[in-house]
């Protein structure tokens, strides 16, 4: 979550998108909480509601722990449920890279407790497009091993293996109850925003 | 296999250029991260290793693909050695007919040996080929041209004259059979030339086909080039006129120690032999030609003990110096002393002791004809009355080279002459004046003659515009007028020749006078030519026969007309031009062997010497075969593959 194409990481731009929801829905008087994490959860800020826990709130989005190791969503997950309250809306951000089969069975778990359950998955346009242009030598970001490819001539595959990602993670969400929508850094946070209260 | 531009070679560098990238592009390909490159190595896992092959054949097509572009560069062809029985092809045998090729080497000229090999090698073409032949003796003729039909060549080989005495054009009859082949729709073109390659046939100076015509050479000489040749006769007159004129005979080429001798032909006769005397390559002798037997034109001829016996032979022209003028006296008299003429005899009569000599005739002019005028140089028409008869043989005789001088007189009548000779006069005669005081002459080149008074003249008015005043009046007018009329000159002077008018006769500048005017008048050309070049002569008239006797003694009636051009001569020696069957001097003329023909030291053929690009094998065994063609086809294949291959990998 912390690359990007361009100036704005994938985390920077969730957590624009998180911080003005939180906004919002302080604004109204609910009580918002926050919950980071990779393979264990990092922060975790109690549901409180009132200017100063959204200042602390933006803070802690502003300045997330250091990441470390690879993203375990299913464990993550878990741990929300345990902390999760009463019936509320539980807005997950993630890229959903690690997405193992697994991963997304809490969404049902919380849909079942009677939360209302949105995923916003956000994915950089480069990831999307493979937009480049000449052969490169590609690393990740997680130990992957390279790979010294020409874009050019795997780009319409790939789009369709991304494609299939996408839809599959949509199918795999809306399966368990939740909302999927598709959060792509190059897309303004105001649109998504306002596309989220719209359909919320 | 060739090249055609081998240096074009180098750029095969170039192959590195592909082989470089293609490591280079392995080495610093640009780094970037992408978090979902799991997806990549999915994707690459399956195409890796198709990949791999379609690299290594790109960088193989790419490295061919700039291989055959360099070899394309460099022009390459194969030597396809296939047998005349194989394929139809188009040959031109540039057969040289000089005299050289005259030469003799077991009974057979050398001409009869290269037509026996042109033979051989045109009875093997196969059915379908064609073949040319162009014979290089000067001018270079297209024998055949283009034709497969083995009867008509051997019969037109045949035709060939085997004594040839012309000279070489080797050259020129390469460059006709180049043109002869490029005519040709076959692609299998070749060029044989067949000669003796002697230093006449100047073969180092031909531009050869480097592309496209296979070239081949055929050599052949005689082994043993014995050949001697008169390379000069020096005619000189004895100190004695009456002793006649001695001629020096020069003679090159190999010694013998065969005693041999010149001798001296005179109207096909022989009439004196003198022996030669050797000095190492160089031989001399003498012979006398006594006054009373002096001809216009005699011939010598060496023994023909050597191999080229066409060379032997030398006409000369003797009393080259000798002016022949005819007097024609308008005013004849019993007493010759009182005859318009009878000063211009006695001033000729001394010219042999200034070392001048001309033969005069003198006739009155009702006695005038033609055979008279033709035999002569110069005609002097002194005082004569102009009869309409004479018109067209002075005419002829002007046109043809012939001069005439015309002197005033009381019997000259200037309208007469203004009508009948305007075209051919330098001036127009007025009415005859007699000056109450009398004139002198100025003249530049004989300032003497302003010692001499004119009493009476024939002024001369509205001269032409090429016309020379060479003396004049003293009151400026003109005395002497000349110009020229088409081969020959006209003079026209303005008082009398004798002392009637004028005490000229009588100044001791009278002889400069006559002989520098009759000498500048018959001003002779050369009269030696090579053979076969065209002579212009006199045709015949109803009462004029004109004949030519060729130094073998064939006679050759000219036909009836103004000039005639007279081609027939091939033959060394002298020609005798008769008028109604009596020589005349004026127009003999000599054919000599043309010079660079009578060494036979056969040299190699260009393709032996250094830095001729013609390639040194026979004609009849291969012709180079472009492959250039092909390697483009090659190189476009290549090109496609790339392109293909390219699209395979972006897949």
């Amino acid at each position: 979550m912390h690359w990007g194409s361009k100036d704005l990481s994938k985390l920077d731009h969730a957590a624009t998108l998180l911080a003005a929801l939180a906004y919002v829905l302080t604004r109204q008087g609910d009580a918002v909480s926050l919950i980071t994490f990779d393979e264990t959860v990092r922060d975790r800020v109690p549901p409180r509601s009132g200017a100063a826990h959204l200042d602390y709130l933006m803070r802690v989005l502003a300045q997330p722990s250091a990441p470390e190791g690879k993203t375990a969503l299913h464990e993550s997950l878990d741990k929300l449920i345990e902390h999760a309250g009463r019936m509320g809306l539980v807005v997950v951000a993630s890229d959903l890279l690690d997405l193992e089969d697994s991963a997304l069975e809490p969404i049902a778990r919380l849909q079942a407790r009677g939360h209302q359950t949105i995923v916003l998955h956000v994915l950089d346009p480069a990831e999307l497009e493979l937009p480049f242009e000449h052969p490169m030598r590609f690393e990740g970001l997680e130990g992957e091993s390279p790979v010294e490819v020409d874009p050019e001539g795997i780009r319409r595959r790939y789009r369709e293996a991304i494609d299939q990602f996408v839809a599959s993670c949509q199918a795999r969400i809306v399966a368990a109850g939740g909302r999927y929508m598709l959060a792509r850094t190059d897309t303004p946070p105001e649109h998504t925003l306002l596309q989220l209260l719209r359909e919320a | 296999m060739g090249f055609g531009l081998p240096w074009a070679l180098a750029a095969m560098v170039a192959i590195g250029i592909p082989i470089a990238a293609h490591l280079l592009r392995r080495q610093k390909l640009p780094q970037q991260t992408l978090p979902t490159i799991a997806f990549l190595q999915r994707i690459h896992a399956t195409r890796a290793a198709r990949l791999r092959v379609v690299d290594w054949l790109l960088l193989v097509i790419r490295v061919l693909l700039v291989a055959a572009l360099v070899l394309v560069a460099a022009a390459p062809y194969r030597v396809v050695h296939s047998s005349l029985l194989d394929r139809q092809h188009a040959l031109a045998v540039v057969f040289d007919d000089s005299l050289s090729m005259a030469a003799i080497h077991e009974g057979k000229t050398l001409i009869e040996r290269a037509a026996e090999l042109s033979m051989e090698q045109i009875g093997k073409l196969p059915e379908g080929s064609e073949a040319s032949i162009v014979l290089a003796g000067n001018p270079p003729r297209v024998w055949v041209r283009r034709r497969s039909e083995l009867d008509l060549i051997e019969h037109a080989l045949r035709e060939v004259d085997a004594r040839s005495t012309r000279a070489g054009a080797l050259c020129e009859a390469v460059q006709s059979a180049v043109e002869l082949l490029l005519e040709s729709e076959l692609a299998d073109r070749r060029l044989l030339v067949i000669s003796d390659f002697t230093p006449g046939a100047r073969a180092d100076e031909c531009e050869w086909p480097s592309r496209g015509i296979r070239v081949g050479f055929e050599v052949v000489s005689t082994p043993s080039p014995d050949n001697r040749r008169i390379a000069r006769v020096d005619v000189t007159p004895e100190s004695e006129p009456a002793e006649g004129v001695r001629l020096d005979v020069q003679i090159e080429g190999s010694g013998t120690e065969v005693p041999q001798k010149i001798r001296l032909r005179q109207k096909g006769q022989e009439t004196q032999r003198a022996p030669v005397r050797w000095m190492g390559d160089r031989g001399e002798a003498t012979l006398v030609v006594e006054p009373r037997l002096m001809d216009a034109v005699v011939e010598l001829r060496l023994d023909p003990d050597d191999v080229l016996p066409a060379d032997n032979v030398r006409g000369v022209l003797l009393g080259s110096d000798t002016i022949h003028v005819l007097l024609v006296d308008g005013d004849p008299h019993p007493d010759p002393r009182k005859r318009e003429t009878a000063f211009l005899s006695h001033a000729l009569g001394v010219a042999p002791l200034v070392g001048r000599s001309f033969a005069v005739e003198t006739l009155d002019a009702q006695d005038l004809s033609e055979s008279a005028i033709i035999r002569s140089d110069v005609v002097v028409l002194a005082n004569a009355t102009l009869e309409e008869k004479w018109l067209p043989l002075i005419e002829r005789f002007v046109s043809g080279g012939g001069s005439i001088w015309i002197t005033a007189g009381d019997r000259i009548n200037p309208r007469v002459y203004g009508s009948l000779l305007r075209e051919l006069l330098p001036g127009r005669y007025t009415a005859t004046r007699m000056e109450e005081r009398a004139l002198t002459f100025k003249s530049d080149t004989l300032p003497e003659l302003d010692q001499a008074k004119v009493r009476a003249r024939t002024p001369i008015a509205e001269t032409d515009l090429d016309a020379v005043v060479t003396a004049r009046f003293s009151d400026g007018s003109p005395a002497m007028v000349e110009h020229r009329y088409r081969s020959g000159r006209v003079a026209m002077f303005g008082t009398t020749i004798d002392d009637a008018w004028t005490d000229l006769p009588y100044q001791p500048v009278f002889v400069p006078f006559v002989l520098d005017t009759l000498g500048r008048l018959a001003g002779r050309t050369d009269h030696a030519i090579e053979p076969y070049e065209p002579v212009s002569l006199p045709g015949s008239t109803s009462s004029q026969r004109i004949q030519v006797v060729t130094p073998t003694g064939r006679t050759v009636d000219l036909p009836e007309a103004d000039r005639v051009t007279f081609r027939d001569t091939g033959e060394i020696g002298a020609y005798r031009v008769l008028v109604n069957g009596v020589s005349g001097e004026r127009f003999a003329f000599v054919v000599d062997a043309p010079s660079g023909e009578s060494d036979l030291i056969s040299q190699s053929p260009p393709e032996e010497q250094p830095g001729a690009e013609v390639s040194a094998a026979d004609a009849s065994q291969g012709v180079e075969q472009p492959l250039a063609p092909w390697l483009l086809l090659l190189a476009l294949t290549l090109l496609f593959s790339e392109l293909a291959l390219r699209q395979i990998r972006r897949r």
